[in-house]
């Protein structure tokens, strides 16, 4: 009933010009670093107050989850994630790039995106009422596991050491405790700043960290300056690419149904889909050494699993009232204007009809960013292919912008310096740079769980081992992180048996 | 012994002792609720706990081999290229503290050019694509992204 109510309302020409626009708008804004997927929507959301409420949710749902994908392209040409949920996609898509295979890194990420969409959001339109019933079952304690599980995948899926990885993400949690502590209204670590009252920005961190060391280093080779910015030494077609994911497609599936599963759960993201999907596919992979390098299934597991998280957001926001992400809150709050009411009878009457339209629009958005990607591929690949020294000052250019866009605050711009040169230095000493952002962007939260959880416990650590589900992630994260060891001492005692018996 | 872990190790208990320092002072914990001071302390244990085993594995790994302090550092620093570096860099900090008193599009026209001319872009296409590159963030962010520029 609410599936076909949905349908007809998407099906009308005025929501169908208004979604392709807001798509447009989506690869463009995503496709720029330093411009995000939530700044698009934060800029969108106002402008559909004048548009019919199916039409203005097909141009925010359009434009957000095609920025998704396009957070990726300047993520793979330059090492610069356009948006939080493309942070995983640096690993191997940039070092494919580097091999100078850039077309078959988009190529396969465009597809892994939609069709990891098309999956994320078909099992929401099937299975949302149940997965709801589910997600109710997460408290305090269980939200925190989780929240560390995305933390501890990414000191495992960096290169470098454990404890290294452990310095980096105490260092990116200790940022985000800066400014007014939500819980007791303290300032900490302001040193009687009044910028730093509102916290560290991820986002000009997160530019800096990863952007300056590109550039610092591209300028530092003059030998290699007036070279094209992106090698493209073989061409890759969109059906080679295909063929590519066929190879691969029970890791597609495994990472599709990782991210909807993360994204469903409160309080997780896209992003912290993609880096769980990444690190489950490098643990259960029969070579993890070639992760990181720039191999085919290191670009699959985490484009696949940030879109399809995408749809598992949903659920809690729609369920509960709880958004996953920043993105999912404001398309949230659009939604809730035009009549959606979050909370156990969102599916039924008025709003039951307009959640329905809204998964039926993202999961057709998802088709539709094929033809809409693949022109942003080519468009950006033209551009990245002028010379390094005209191409760096430039990304240096929207670097500083972008960051100075977000709060209209050139202290921010003082921050993306500053990660930027840290990061150098991080970079130098082989310190990985994905948990420091992941630190500051999930700290926060981790934060909130578990001093809101002490307090429901009154102060006691051990309900944060001994309930179930707590108990179950808590078990999954050990057996995650010291899989190798695990998985070492289990093959010398087979060889010990083994020997005994002969 | 690997001198840039060993840096690393003890930078790291060192900012654990600054959070430690820093936290003195802050609003004791109530009833249950631990207080602002719990998390920065708990993650200053845990960078003393690290910054112990990254030291550890300084002196351990690369047994016999001798690395100077910074000795990647020290490459960097050294290449040819060099000169492009520094020159972003003051580059970037100059525009960014003349930005509020020229304005954004001759401030940004002016750090382009510099920027791609020393980078060796020959002089006319140096001032058409700055040009360009200029015109179009202000219209982007200005015009679409209704941001207020410096």
């Amino acid at each position: 009933m609410g599936l076909a109510e949905g349908l007809a309302l998407v099906l009308q020409p005025e929501v169908l010009t208004l979604w392709i626009v807001g798509m447009l708008f989506g690869i463009f804004i995503g496709s720029m670093p330093g411009l995000t997927a939530t700044m698009a929507a934060a800029i969108l959301v106002p402008l559909t107050y004048y548009m019919s409420p199916l039409a203005g949710l097909a141009v925010i749902i359009g434009c957000v989850d095609t920025a998704i994908f396009a957070g990726d392209i300047p993520a793979t040409y330059m090492r610069i994630p356009g948006t939080p949920a493309s942070g995983a996609a640096i690993l191997d898509g940039y070092e494919m790039t580097k091999k100078g295979k850039p077309s078959l890194a988009l190529k396969l990420d465009l597809l892994c995106s939609a069709l990891g969409g098309v999956v994320g959001f078909t099992i929401l339109i099937f299975g949302a009422t149940a997965l709801a019933a589910i997600a109710l079952h997460f408290h305090w304690m269980e939200i925190f596991w989780l929240i560390f599980f995305g933390l501890a995948t990414s000191i495992v899926v960096s290169r470098g050491t454990l404890a290294k990885g452990a310095i980096a993400l105490a260092v990116g949690l200790l940022v985000s405790t800066i400014g007014i502590d939500i819980v007791s209204g303290y300032a900490r670590f302001t040193f009687g700043s009044t910028e730093l009252l509102a916290g560290v920005s991820f986002i000009p961190a997160m530019i800096g960290l990863f952007g300056i060391p590109v550039i610092l280093r591209t300028l530092s080779k003059p030998e290699e300056i007036r070279m094209p910015s992106v090698m493209e030494r073989e061409k890759y077609s969109l059906a080679s690419a295909g063929s590519e994911l066929k190879k691969h497609k029970s890791l597609f599936f495994r990472s599709s149904l990782t991210g909807t599963l993360i994204g469903f759960l409160p309080g997780a993201g896209a992003d912290m889909g993609a880096w769980v999907s990444y690190g489950v596919a490098k643990r259960s992979s029969k070579h993890p050494e070639k992760y990181g390098t720039g191999c085919v299934e290191g670009v699959i597991a985490p484009t696949s699993a940030n879109n399809a998280a995408l749809g598992g957001t949903w659920i809690p926001a729609l369920a509960l009232g709880i958004p996953g992400d920043s993105i999912t809150a404001l398309v949230l709050g659009a939604a809730m204007i035009y009549g959606l009411r979050p909370g156990p009878m969102v599916f039924d009457g008025f709003s039951g009809s307009l959640v329905y339209g809204m998964f039926i629009l993202a999961l057709l958005t998802q088709v539709l960013e094929i033809p809409i990607g693949y022109l942003g591929i080519i468009s950006f690949a033209k551009i990245y292919k002028l010379p390094r020294n005209i191409i760096m000052p430039i990304i240096l250019l929207f670097c500083i912008v972008g960051s100075y866009a977000l709060r209209f605050s050139m202290f921010d711009v003082g921050i993306m310096l500053s990660f930027g040169l840290m990061g150098c230095l991080m970079e130098m000493n082989k310190i990985p740079l994905v948990p420091v952002v992941l630190g500051i962007i999930l700290g926060p939260m981790l934060e909130r769980h578990l001093r809101t959880g002490l307090m429901k416990t009154g102060g006691s650590i051990v309900p944060f081992f001994t309930r179930p589900i707590a108990f179950i992630i808590f078990t999954v994260i050990l057996l995650f992180v010291f899989w190798p060891k695990i998985s070492a001492l289990i093959s010398r005692v087979r060889e010990r048996r083994r020997i005994v018996k002969r | 012994m690997r001198a840039g872990d060993l840096v690393t190790g003890i930078a790291a208990i060192f900012l654990a002792l600054f959070i430690f320092f820093e936290t003195r002072g802050y609003p004791p914990p109530r009833g249950t609720e631990p207080g602002p001071a719990f998390f920065p302390m708990l993650l200053a244990g845990v960078l003393i706990i690290v910054g112990c085993i990254v030291i550890y594995q300084a002196f351990t790994a690369d047994k016999g081999k001798k690395t100077g302090i910074g000795l990647e550092a020290k490459k960097a620093i050294m290449t040819p290229g060099s000169r492009n570096v520094v020159v972003t860099l003051v580059a970037t900090i100059v525009y960014i503290i003349v930005l509020g008193y020229l304005g954004f599009v001759p401030a940004t026209l002016l750090f382009l050019f510099v920027l791609m001319a020393t980078l060796g872009v020959p002089i006319l296409k140096s001032f058409v694509f700055s040009f360009a590159a200029t015109i179009f963030v202000f219209y982007l962010f200005s015009n679409i992204l209704k941001v207020i520029l410096p």
